[in-house]
């Protein structure tokens, strides 16, 4: 395996249609890294240029020392010379052959003496537990079935890079669940460097190492799952990835330790906010998710406790959602049942400073 | 880390360069790929193969004479001068019309009855609507002509017999406009049925249902909500029929001529077989026929393209069925009566002629004899016919299908000008009649840069162009069934183009190219519209053999030739369905003869 960098890749379609506009990162050594944004941010584009399916117009990609795409140096390596596994949206595997052709399709190409292949094929398909479908055929499978010989021919040739394209779109949500967890645990015991594109960001935070969010063909943010939640980059991030509740604020005093004064561009909410190092540039944005407002009854007056009424109240099984207005400014807060309150009354709530996350507006939103 | 993949594997990219020595090397290098390499030939083959006949046809139609240079209206002038021409252009435009109105008033019924009521039998008799090809418009209308001539069609001869009507001809005359019209409408109302019946089953019958909760009755809803739903679809099928019906020869040759009813297609092949022939005037007919067939494509284009078919999601909808009650058994009797009208007893009638030692004036069932078929197989021309068809079927279909599954790889996975240039470009011969691209491959290959005239070559090179559209359909909508991701993964798994073709694309595509492959020598096997213009003797086929067999009057030899046409297509459509591949949509555009 080994690591792979992109180096100010763009790729713009006949017809100039930009789909990738500038992306540069590096994926380490047995990272799995998801590529995550809506339809139409360039993810799959990105993906299917590291492929060699599509040839960028600009930059370079390498695989460890090796450049197997560069519009500079004019080199560009077929998918066949580049040694990846993939594992596409269709699944894309083949119905004329059977579980185990497919699976030996990769070996076969590389004329690997017939018992190797034999033991290898049957390594990779207990690995994805299917060894008894060996002989099927892939229109006799379920779609989860077919998911795991697509994955069994990614890994059998133990490539230097692993490539899934939303790989789970098309399964139902119970067995997205078990594959997902089924993915992870593979890559955790082969250690192959993977890159994971999806447009679910339960699916990139459960699986992957770091986070990749994508906007408009450009990298909106690099992280581990828990920075990508915690301190977004910008408010496209902030709400593509969990529900947010977004509150254009400015500076309403001097910084403090990080801690900032702001109000409510309408509305009289003041409030302590945090700023992740410098404060952002131009029109500014409070970010509070909804499962970290607190309810606080019994401590009006309180520090960073704010008075609020209840607009609605809709009750979601394990959690009671709230719409509240706190001075002004419409907040949707998160918590247990408690099966009492209705709307238009009275509840105090705790904004701590930590939870209010100042962010800078991005064009556009999401 | 394991070592990297070797750069020297590496190929050029597609990037900007300036021209010089090396850039130029860099571009030709990037040309030099494999699929280049394959799907240039290709392109050219196709190119010449369309643009040569054309080319021709226009020229000659503007020249004072064949092989006089020049240029003169001369010639479409007195299209619309001379009375007699004038005549025909009328017969032809009837005739055309004519057809439509016979194919939509079988084709209708059956195709309503088929998909939306609870008939007995519809999914059977479905199957059999493709029934009409088995017997094409040559044994059509040899058969109809067995039935319906006016003093030996055998039904004249019953209605005679049985209405004690006096005289030795009548009282039905297939001879002329509306007998021609009726038989051709026989032969083409499958493809109203298979278009109407398609949009009536694929409809989202919801919007019905919304119609009846909105209040409206049955008779409305079909008026106001289903009618103009399926309208387009009925229109583009009308307008198919009467495109071929204005340009087909064989059946006008073979009910028209005798009467002295001709047709545009029928004045060309005169004119063309004329001694001298006068080709000026009949490219110029051709091109009438031509110009006649692009417009009415590009309006059924324009009809199917505005959207009309919203209405077909592809979602599983279980059109909604409409219960006849005792009008079934009514709507099932039209159905097999139009079943019996277009193959059963024109079938019949063939065998029936064929087992008689000469047509007699009367209806009988014995002194029967297989007398016909023996002469025929002690004739030398009829195996040297079978052979000459043979390999024509076999080695045309073979040739065609090669171009068309690289060519179709090239409109269904390339998504650049020469894809779409090229689809298009391929379709051309659709518009143009058989009988017309037949006078223009005869003037074409009669000259350089390629003389094949006086082999089986021009038949060859004929079939092969008026049919490419036909194997390109047939490779094309099985290629575009194989997701681009079947491909892609064969790449990524290590496979070159040319390996992944060979262990991917092809076998998944190989059904479909099958069944195009087996269409295409049915229909090779029983061509006569191009072969009649291009054969010389010697290089005779079994459609053109039995054309001069029911020219020269031997009525009961020609019925026995057709037998054996007949049978021969059964085995190979049984052969077929036995290797379960599927004919349905490569049979369209197999249409004109």
């Amino acid at each position: 395996m080994s690591a792979v960098h992109l180096l100010q890749v763009g790729k713009t379609y006949e017809g100039s249609v930009e789909a990738v506009k500038d992306v540069t990162l590096t994926v380490n050594e047995g990272e799995f890294v998801a590529f995550l944004g809506p339809s139409g941010c360039g993810k799959t584009t990105t993906l299917r240029c590291i492929a060699g399916l599509e040839q960028p117009t600009r930059g370079e990609i390498a695989f460890g020392d090796t450049v197997v795409v560069s519009s500079e140096k004019k080199v560009f390596v077929p998918p066949e010379g580049r040694d990846i596994g993939m594992v596409f949206q269709s699944y894309a595997v083949w119905p004329h052959m059977t579980v185990f052709e497919n699976v030996a399709f990769p070996l076969r190409i590389k004329k690997a003496p017939k018992a190797e292949i034999e033991e290898r094929v049957l390594k990779a398909l207990r690995l994805t537990k299917i060894e008894a479908l060996a002989d099927r055929y892939p229109t006799q499978l379920s779609g989860g079935q077919q998911q795991r010989v697509a994955v069994s021919r990614a890994i059998v040739g133990n490539p230097r890079v692993l490539l899934f394209d939303e790989p789970l779109s098309n399964l139902d949500a119970k067995l997205r669940d078990e594959m997902r967890y089924e993915i992870s645990r593979l890559q955790q015991e082969l250690g192959i460097t993977t890159i994971y594109v999806t447009h679910d960001q339960s699916e990139a935070m459960v699986m992957a190492d770091r986070v990749v969010v994508m906007k408009d063909g450009r990298v909106a943010q690099i992280g581990t799952p828990e920075e990508i939640y915690a301190r977004p980059a910008d408010t496209f991030v902030a709400s593509f990835v969990g529900d947010a509740n977004l509150i254009p604020v400015r500076p309403a005093g001097p910084a403090q330790g990080g801690r900032v004064p702001v109000e409510a561009r309408t509305g009289g909410l003041r409030l302590l906010a945090s700023a992740w190092g410098p404060l952002p540039q131009g029109e500014m944005v409070c970010l509070i998710r909804p499962e970290n407002i607190q309810l606080a009854p019994g401590q009006e007056g309180a520090e960073h406790v704010y008075p609020a009424t209840v607009v609605r109240r809709t009750y979601l099984g394990s959690q009671v959602e709230y719409e509240l207005d706190v001075s002004g400014v419409k907040l949707v807060m998160r918590t247990h049942p408690d099966g009492r309150t209705q709307p238009g009354d009275k509840l105090p709530v705790r904004l701590e400073p930590e939870h209010c996350v100042l962010l800078s507006e991005s064009g556009g939103g999401a | 880390m394991r070592r990297a993949p070797a750069t020297d594997k590496a190929s050029v990219g597609s990037y900007p360069v300036t021209l010089s020595w090396t850039a130029l090397r860099a571009r030709i290098g990037r040309w030099l790929n494999w699929n280049n390499i394959i799907t240039l030939p290709v392109i050219l083959a196709v190119a010449f193969m369309v643009t040569l006949p054309t080319v021709w046809l226009i020229i000659i139609s503007f020249r004072p004479s064949t092989n006089v240079a020049g240029f003169t209206l001369r010639w479409y002038e007195r299209l619309f001068s001379d009375p007699v021409l004038l005549q025909r252009g009328l017969n032809t435009l009837l005739l055309a019309a004519g057809t439509m109105f016979f194919c939509l008033l079988i084709g209708l019924p059956v195709a309503w009855c088929l998909a939306r009521t609870d008939m007995p039998f519809a999914r059977q008799l479905n199957a059999m609507a493709i029934l009409p090809f088995v017997t094409p418009p040559l044994l059509g209308a040899l058969a109809w002509s067995n039935l319906l001539a006016p003093r030996t069609g055998l039904v004249n001869i019953l209605l005679r017999q049985w209405l004690g009507l006096e005289g030795n001809a009548g009282p039905i005359n297939v001879y002329g406009v509306w007998g021609v019209a009726f038989v051709m409408g026989l032969y083409y109302s499958p493809y109203v049925i298979n278009f109407v019946a398609g949009a009536l089953s694929s409809m989202d019958s919801t919007m019905e249902e919304a119609a009846f909760a909105a209040g409206a009755s049955g008779w409305t809803t079909a008026r106001k909500i289903t009618l103009p739903l399926v309208l387009p679809a009925i229109a583009s099928s009308a307008l198919l029929a009467f495109v071929f019906s204005a340009g087909q020869f064989t059946i006008p040759a073979l009910l028209g001529v005798p009467g002295g009813m001709y047709v545009y297609s029928t004045t060309i092949h005169q004119q063309a077989k004329l001694w001298p022939p006068n080709l000026p005037l009949a490219t110029s007919l051709g091109m009438v026929l031509v110009v006649v067939a692009v417009a009415l494509t590009w309006l059924r284009n324009r009809l199917t393209a505005r959207g009309s078919f919203v209405t077909v999601t592809g979602r599983g909808f279980r059109p909604r069925v409409i219960r006849l009650g005792p009008f079934r058994w009514v709507a099932l009797a039209f159905c097999l009566l139009y079943m019996l009208l277009a193959a059963v007893l024109p079938i019949l009638s063939l065998v029936y002629g064929s087992l008689l030692s000469f047509w007699r004036p009367t209806f009988s069932l014995s002194d029967f004899t297989l007398a016909n078929y023996f002469a025929l197989f002690e004739t030398p021309m009829t195996w040297n016919a079978m052979k000459n068809s043979l390999i024509l079927s076999v080695g045309g279909a073979t040739l065609t299908m090669a171009l068309a599954v690289v060519a179709a790889f090239i409109t269904v996975r390339r998504k650049d000008a020469l894809a779409t240039g090229l689809g298009y470009f391929a379709m051309l011969p659709t518009a143009v009649p058989s009988v017309v691209l037949g006078v223009a491959l005869l003037i074409a290959y009669l000259r350089p840069p390629l003389v094949l005239y006086g082999g089986l070559g021009i038949l060859l090179v004929g079939y092969m162009t008026h049919f490419f559209p036909v194997g390109l359909n047939a490779a094309a909508s099985s290629l575009v069934q194989v997701h681009r991701e079947l491909e892609e993964s064969a790449r990524v798994f290590g496979a070159n183009f040319l390996v992944m073709l060979r262990r991917i694309t092809v076998p998944l595509i190989k059904p479909g190219v099958l069944a195009g492959w087996v269409t295409l020598v049915v229909i090779f096997m029983r061509e006569l519209a191009i072969s009649v213009f291009v054969y010389s003797p010697g290089n005779e086929v079994l459609a053109v053999q039995l054309y001069e067999l029911w020219n020269d009057g031997r009525v009961t030899r020609a019925s026995a030739l057709a037998v054996l046409v007949i049978v021969q297509t059964a085995v190979i459509l049984g052969l077929l369905r036995f290797f379960g591949a599927r004919t349905g949509s490569a049979w369209k555009g197999a249409g004109q003869g």
